[in-house]
Parts: structure tokens; sequence; C-alpha cells
């Protein structure tokens, strides 16, 4: 087995799993170095929470590292770690007892409405102009995905925020593709809803 | 009182003309995007966005909001925090 040295390990690399289920020290370091960032986003996306986040990132690894054994390789190394961080951040959230702003039936509110097969409110696109002059939109997006309720926060910030495929995604959070696809899709016209109020007027 | 027929009439009408409704466009919108439709779905449903304004512009939104999202991704993670994480790693005896 090919040693590394620290310095040659860059973001993006491929992960040398083998090594890392044999314990490998500068191996796990290497996975630390290329993960934190995309684990810590998704991890305080679910917490909103800088300093709890970076502690949960920090028992990711450690548990991830002290459970190797249980990694049985039908998903990749990476999917099987965000889950244990999604749990860790999941169980934080609980504890916390930290409520969303918005419930289920604040979501399904948000949900267009129809009546005889067609939309009862008439959507406007939106103006680009006033799009790209809106100040501050990324606090403001930042804002409205932090309003959804946990199952829903989660799900944007996989698949539309870090792009991970939907079954990857299903993975991690122990649902099936179907669940993954129904949850985003209510988030994202929950999302368009709340973005709305603020672009069209 | 028109209107309310109209609206009785139009799945009806729209069965007939084999052409979905928007509420059956809304529910493909996802693999719409994603563009995983069936050739075939995917035709109707372009003729119905070429007709229908509303579903136009809800497309449109819905499209902007998967980008807005995109954007709120922040590259900045919090400074030494994979320091202190190696560090932290490091005493309970995981890397060296
Ligand atoms: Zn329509």
């Amino acid at each position: 087995m090919a040693t590394k040295g620290k310095s040659t390990s860059q973001p993006g690399d491929p992960l040398d799993v083998e090594a890392l289920l044999a314990g490998d020290g500068a191996a796990f370091e290497q996975l630390v170095r290329q993960e934190s960032p995309r684990l810590f986003r998704v991890i305080n996306r679910v917490v909103n929470d800088e300093d709890e986040a970076a502690s949960l990132m920090q028992e990711t690894f450690l548990q991830a590292y002290q459970r190797l054994d249980t990694f049985r390789g039908e998903a990749k190394f990476t999917t099987w770690l965000y889950a244990i961080g999604i749990n860790l951040a999941r169980g934080s959230l609980r504890k916390s007892r930290r409520l969303s702003p918005l419930d289920e039936a604040a979501v399904e509110r948000m949900q267009p409405e129809f009546s005889g097969g067609m939309y009862v409110d008439h959507a406007e696109t939106w103006n680009p102009h006033r799009l790209a002059e809106l100040s501050q939109r990324r606090e403001l997006v930042h804002q409205a995905i932090a309003q959804l309720p946990e199952d829903y926060r989660v799900v944007v910030t996989l698949r539309d925020i870090e792009e991970i495929r939907t079954e990857e995604v299903a993975r991690m959070l122990d649902v099936s593709n179907g669940a993954v696809r129904v949850r985003l899709h209510r988030a994202r016209q929950a999302l368009r809803k709340l973005l709305d109020s603020h672009i069209s007027n | 009182m028109k209107k309310h027929l109209m609206r009785m009439a139009a799945p009806m009408i729209r069965r007939l003309m084999g052409t979905p409704s928007c509420q059956e466009v809304n529910s493909f919108l996802m693999d719409y995007v994603d563009e995983t439709l069936d050739a075939e779905t995917s035709e109707r449903y372009r003729k119905h966005l070429g007709r229908c304004g509303t579903c136009t512009s809800y497309l449109e939104q819905y499209q902007d909001t998967i980008k807005l999202a995109r954007e709120c991704r922040d590259s900045e993670l919090p400074s030494d925090l994979v320091e202190h994480t190696l560090a932290f790693l490091k005493d309970r005896g995981v890397t060296s």
C-alpha cells in the first residue's frame, strides 16, 4: 500500500477507502481535510448554530473512526460518513428543542392551490433586474431555508445546495428515492412561496 | 358563473384533447427540470407550456428558486476548524 505524505492530499482526491478501513491515520487525516467544508455546511444547515455544528462535526469523525467495522461498502464511504453526521445533527436538534419556525401544516399551505386542474393564483415571472438588485439576496434565501421544517431543510441542503444525487441523499437519510423527491418538490415550492413575497413586491 | 362552468368543463375538454392540466404539469415539474421525463410526456408538457402563461411563470420561479438555493453554498469554514478537528482526533488516538 502506498503511503501518502500529508502534504500531497488535495480536496477532491479520491479517498483511499482501504487505508481508511485499516485505520490508517494519514488516510483519516486526508478524509478530515477533504470532507470538513461540506460536512460542516450540511450539519450547520440542520442545527443553524456554528459552534454546535463544529463540535458535531468533530464527533462525526470520531464516531466514524470508532465504527469503521460497521461500514459495509454498499454505499460510498462519504455517504456513510454523512449519514452519521446528519443523525448526530438531528439528535442535537431534538435535544435542544429548537423548533423550526414553520411546521408541516405551513409547508402544506405554501403548496400551490388548484381548482379544476388550474392554478388558483397566477404566478408572475420574477423580474431578473429586481432579483439581481435584491440586496442581501443570499441572506434572504438563507433565512428562508432556515425556516423550513428539518425534513425539508435537509433535502434542500443536500440536493439543491450541495448537489448530491437523489440516490445518495436517500441513503444518507435512510428513506426511499421517492420520499426524497416528494420532500424536495414540496420544499422547493414552499421556498418559492417564501421568496415570492420578497421578490414580487 | 361562466368562469365556474369553464373550470368544471376544463378537465373533460383536456382529456379529450390529450393535454395535461396545470396540476398534472406541476406534478411533473421536478422530472421536467431534471430532464427525466419520457419523450412523449415531455412533448405534451412543452405543448401545455407553450399555451399556458401561468405554468411558464411558475416553472421559471421554480427554476429560479433552485438557482437561489445553490447560490447559498458558502465556502468559508470557520478558521482553524480543520486543525482543531485533527487535534481533537489526535487526542483520542485517531490521527498521529
Ligand atoms: Zn398550465
